[in-house]
């Protein structure tokens, strides 16, 4: 099999995983109690108004028509108006997107970099005191409870020390007045850092172990052993022998780990104030903005597995012995 | 002048309950393009010394006394960098490459190219890709599956592969640990005749480690029977084979099937009294040999000289031809 | 008689190696701690009914003040006694993580027990599954359904956590069973005429059951973090005190940069807890052989 016949697999697996939670997610919206008209249509409206949207929606036709007017408006774009914004949900989203996608990919890149760096030292140097230290602060890092270090991120260094601003992306009085791109950059980044600090604190733990454990068992290789009977340098030994090979599960390891990432990514942008999709979710479920909750949820589905079908390929494109 | 001498060397392993000697008191030389064997059952040290001479022994093992004199120098005093500079170059290792001997992530012509790279100077990559190719060429693989990966190659190509591998630097002694031990038969036999092939070429030294003393007589005209850690029969090619002395060495015949002797092969029972738990003093032979003397029980025989080649540790003196395995 | 003498001997071969690993001694120490914590809130009604930990108001405070004799750790928004919170949090910890956990490790232990036994077309249809159940955030998934179905009870939660949690566990049980599968008793009782539903509790089981308990304790840890999340966000059971709702009344109450009293108790023993049951997952993974396994550890 080629790459492109593998890749049009796994996309094609993702896709039918796609389909099935929008239709799982059909079902659960008219199976719950109280009118599924209600949830769909904002309440406030004027009767006109309503009856025009049901119509669009097909509200009023029976389940199966429905489904299909469903699936096609999801692809056409219209998610529904939002009850809160009064906008249609799409555009609404859509404008959450890049805030998410760009605290999510910074802070996970980083971490599994990182992670993988200092599993790599923590296994080369294991049973020392950095490999206790190392090991030891990742296993606490690993189990943090989320939305508590977020706030006390909050409390001590934007609080109490007072380097970084409470919550937010952007200050709005630097971007009323006619300010440089350079100012307007400098002043996302320094909102970005408190929450991108507590991301990547809360991931780099998880991925350390991981790497740790991965290259421990590579050194007990026997390559490793036909390695050092060549008489390479340790440093070539451990970078481009051992942690080749180690860092392969790792990468593994940040797909599966995507949906545990996207729980504390929520968390952090909600305690944040930062305005991306996590954040809008929890909004709508919280102010039962149904049609936005709908749209949140399925954009993060989609964020969710094409960042699976990324780390598939970049998987497939590291391991030459993947079977296409 | 000799290439390799090896004196007293005694290595130890910690373990939970002390020392254990894995290498006891071992001895002997090579000369410039010879070949050396080591036979012996599992555990019987002959690996240990293999990594003895490569400056590999493991974290818990411990050189207790002897030396390694390649040349002149004494490995045993080398710097652990030192030491790196002469694996690969100066002594290589052939390994079992069906157990993962190459990195399976990294092209077989890259891993030779960066053994080359490390010690020896810089050279353009069209000298390079030159150099391996006459390897390849050498050890027998098509030039075109250079840029291979591993899971590409057969067993028999990995061992290739990994011969290649340890020539890439011209080395003056190549320490083959058990090279074909995974392979067929019909491939074994290709591998020792390239081993061969290229000893004859190159006059690369060759130390021989395997269980199989077929295999050993094959490409070494020196013989060495390891047993508990200890040489108890060395010398050349046919004084093993004809005069075998030591009851070991005689099992290890006799084990060793072949149409003459079929009828014969007895491998005598284990010794009970000697096999006794706690019994640790005399020779560690006496629980399997086939007629202990009384003398095997008080202490450890000593090395005796049979012929400038041949010497045994066992106290028997002489044994009748043909009395051998029948009772 | 015969299994069960090996059996203890097993068990206190294992226990000796697990208690000499500092990581499953301290993690075994803070366990008992936070065990005697939940028992304690038991006691609590017997103390008086100014310490109950939802209706407990101490009628002389009736808003949020500092430690003292009289409450330890000091009082909440409307006079409730923070440490009597924090007791009866620790039995809610335990309850969603223990029963979360036991769920989906039963769950988790028959689908991979069915699909490596079975193989063929039975073993692709559940690995996909549970692929496609892996990547789904569990998180997410409750707050959707807490929008559309309302205010969520404990026991819901509970169950839900642990249908969104299985794979991981299917996974490593699925690999464990495909090499049992190999050996030649299974083969033999096959060979004998058992039936295929008796092989797999009989025969395999009793042998994947060390892995399946050890990725319990994985579980409970991941149980624990997504109960006291989704109180955290308000979408929890609003009739039981959770830890995670504590750090939700500090937060919303707008409590968080002033009274560090009441912040730090209840993230700090959300965190040690499962911290401890991590430590003690660790400590049983050293003592079964690793070897067994060939498929990472879940997040």
């Amino acid at each position: 099999m080629n790459r492109s016949l593998f890749l049009f697999k796994k996309t094609l697996e993702l896709f039918i995983l796609f389909f099935l939670i929008l239709t799982v997610l059909f079902f659960l919206f008219r199976l719950a109690p109280g009118d599924p008209v209600t949830r769909m249509v904002d309440p406030m409206l004027t009767p006109e108004d309503a009856a025009h949207l049901i119509e669009q929606m097909g509200l009023d036709k029976p389940l199966t028509t429905q489904y299909m007017i469903y699936v096609k408006n999801f692809f056409t774009g219209n998610l529904g108006f939002s009850f809160h914004y009064g906008e249609p949900v799409a555009r609404v989203i859509l404008s959450r997107l890049p805030c998410t996608l760009l605290l999510f990919t910074t802070s996970t890149l980083l971490a599994a970099l990182a992670g993988i760096f200092l599993g790599k030292l923590s296994a080369w140097h294991k049973g020392s005191r950095l490999d206790g230290v190392l090991s030891i602060s990742a296993l606490v890092c690993h189990t943090l409870f989320v939305p508590w270090f977020a706030l006390m991120m909050l409390w001590v260094l934007g609080f109490q020390v007072g380097w970084f601003p409470l919550g937010g992306i952007i200050s709005p009085e630097l971007w009323i007045a006619d300010s440089s791109f350079m100012i307007k950059t400098l002043d996302v980044l320094h909102h970005m850092l408190l929450p991108l600090l507590t991301l990547f604190i809360i991931h780099v733990g998880s991925y350390l172990l991981l790497m740790r454990s991965s290259m421990l068992s590579v050194l007990k290789e026997d390559y490793i052993l036909t390695a050092r009977a060549k008489g390479l340098t340790d440093r070539v030994i451990r970078n481009g022998h051992a942690a080749k090979n180690a860092s392969l599960p790792v990468v593994t390891s940040v797909g599966l780990s995507l949906a545990f990432s996207i729980n504390g990514g929520a968390l952090t942008e909600q305690i944040f104030t930062w305005p991306g999709i996590g954040r809008e979710l929890i909004f709508a479920v919280s102010n039962n903005d149904y049609p936005l909750a709908q749209g949140c949820f399925l954009l993060i589905a989609a964020v969710v597995l094409s960042a699976n079908l990324i780390v598939d390929l970049l998987y497939a494109w590291l391991d030459p012995r993947i079977h296409y | 002048m000799t290439l390799l001498t090896v004196e007293n060397l005694t290595v130890g392993y910690k373990s939970a309950t002390g020392m254990v000697k894995a290498v006891d008191d071992v001895s002997f030389t090579i000369e410039p393009g010879t070949s050396l064997g080591f036979v012996g059952e599992s555990g019987c040290g002959k690996t240990t010394i293999g990594m003895a001479l490569m400056g590999l022994l493991p974290d818990n093992a411990r050189i207790l006394q002897g030396r390694i004199l390649l040349s002149d120098r004494d490995l045993t005093r080398l710097s652990p960098d030192d030491l790196r500079k002469i694996r690969g170059k100066e002594v290589a290792m052939i390994f079992q490459a069906a157990m993962n001997a190459l990195n399976p992530v990294v092209r077989v012509g890259e891993q030779v190219a960066e053994m080359i790279v490390t010690h020896q100077d810089r050279m353009s990559s069209a000298d390079m890709d030159a150099r391996i190719a006459s390897l390849f060429d050498l050890v027998g693989i098509p030039q075109d599956r250079m840029h291979d990966y591993p899971h590409q190659y057969s067993g028999g190509m990995k061992q290739r592969a990994v011969i290649a591998m340890a020539l890439a630097c011209g080395p003056r002694l190549v320490i083959a640990d058990e090279p074909t031990t995974a392979l067929d038969v019909v491939v074994q036999d290709q591998i020792l005749n390239e081993i061969l092939k290229i000893q004859a070429l190159t006059h690369t030294s060759f130390v021989f480690i395997s269980h199989d003393i077929a295999v050993v007589a094959r490409v070494c005209r020196h013989i060495c029977v390891m047993y508990d850690g200890k040489i108890v029969e060395a010398g050349t090619r046919e004084e093993v084979f004809q005069t075998p002395i030591h009851p070991y060495t005689r099992q290890l015949l006799g084990s060793y099937l072949t149409l003459d002797n079929c009828k014969n092969v007895r491998v005598p029972d284990i010794n009970v009294r000697r096999g006794e738990k706690g019994w640790n003093q005399g020779c560690a032979m006496a629980r399997v040999c086939e007629s202990p003397l009384d003398d095997c029980d008080g202490g450890s025989p000593g090395w005796r000289v049979l012929s400038p080649t041949h010497g045994v540790r066992c106290f028997k003196k002489s044994i009748t031809k043909g009395a051998s395995w029948e009772k | 008689m015969s299994y069960n003498s090996g059996f203890t001997q097993r068990f206190s071969t294992s226990w000796k190696i697990f208690i000499k690993n500092p990581l499953g001694k301290a993690g075994l120490a803070l366990l008992m701690l936070f065990a005697f914590m939940a028992l304690a809130s038991f006691a609590l009604p017997f103390i008086g009914d100014m310490y109950d930990p939802m209706t407990g108001v101490d009628p002389l405070v009736l808003h949020s003040v500092g430690p003292s004799a009289v409450h330890w750790l000091g009082t909440d928004f409307i006079g409730r006694d923070i440490f009597c919170q924090l007791l009866e949090g620790s039995k809610i910890a335990f309850i969603v993580g223990l029963a979360s956990a036991f769920i989906s490790i039963v769950i988790g232990t028959v689908v991979g027990m069915v699909s490596g036994y079975a193989g063929g077309i039975v073993d692709m249809l559940l690995m996909r599954l549970a692929d496609m159940v892996m990547v789904l955030p569990s998180l997410v998934i409750l707050l959707i359904i807490a929008a559309l179905f309302g205010q969520l009870n404990i026991w819901m939660i509970v169950f839900l956590i642990a249908i969104l949690r299985w794979p991981a566990v299917a996974r490593v049980i699925r690999s464990q069973t495909l090499s049992l599968k190999q050996r030649p008793f299974i083969e033999a009782s096959r060979v004998a005429g058992a039936s295929n539903v008796r092989i797999i509790f009989k025969h395999i089981m009793p042998n994947v059951l060390p892995l399946a308990f050890l990725y319990m304790t994985f579980r409970v840890t991941s149980a624990i973090l997504v109960e006291a999340s989704l109180s955290f966000l308000g979408f929890g059971d609003p009739g039981q005190i959770s830890w995670g709702m504590m750090l939700q009344w500090v937060w919303s109450s707008g409590h968080m940069f002033q009274a560090p009293y009441w912040l730090l108790p209840p993230g700090i023993c959300i965190s040690l807890l499962t911290l401890s049951f991590y430590m003690v997952g660790r400590a049983m993974d050293e003592v079964l052989d690793p070897r067994l396994r060939k498929e990472g550890k879940p997040s």
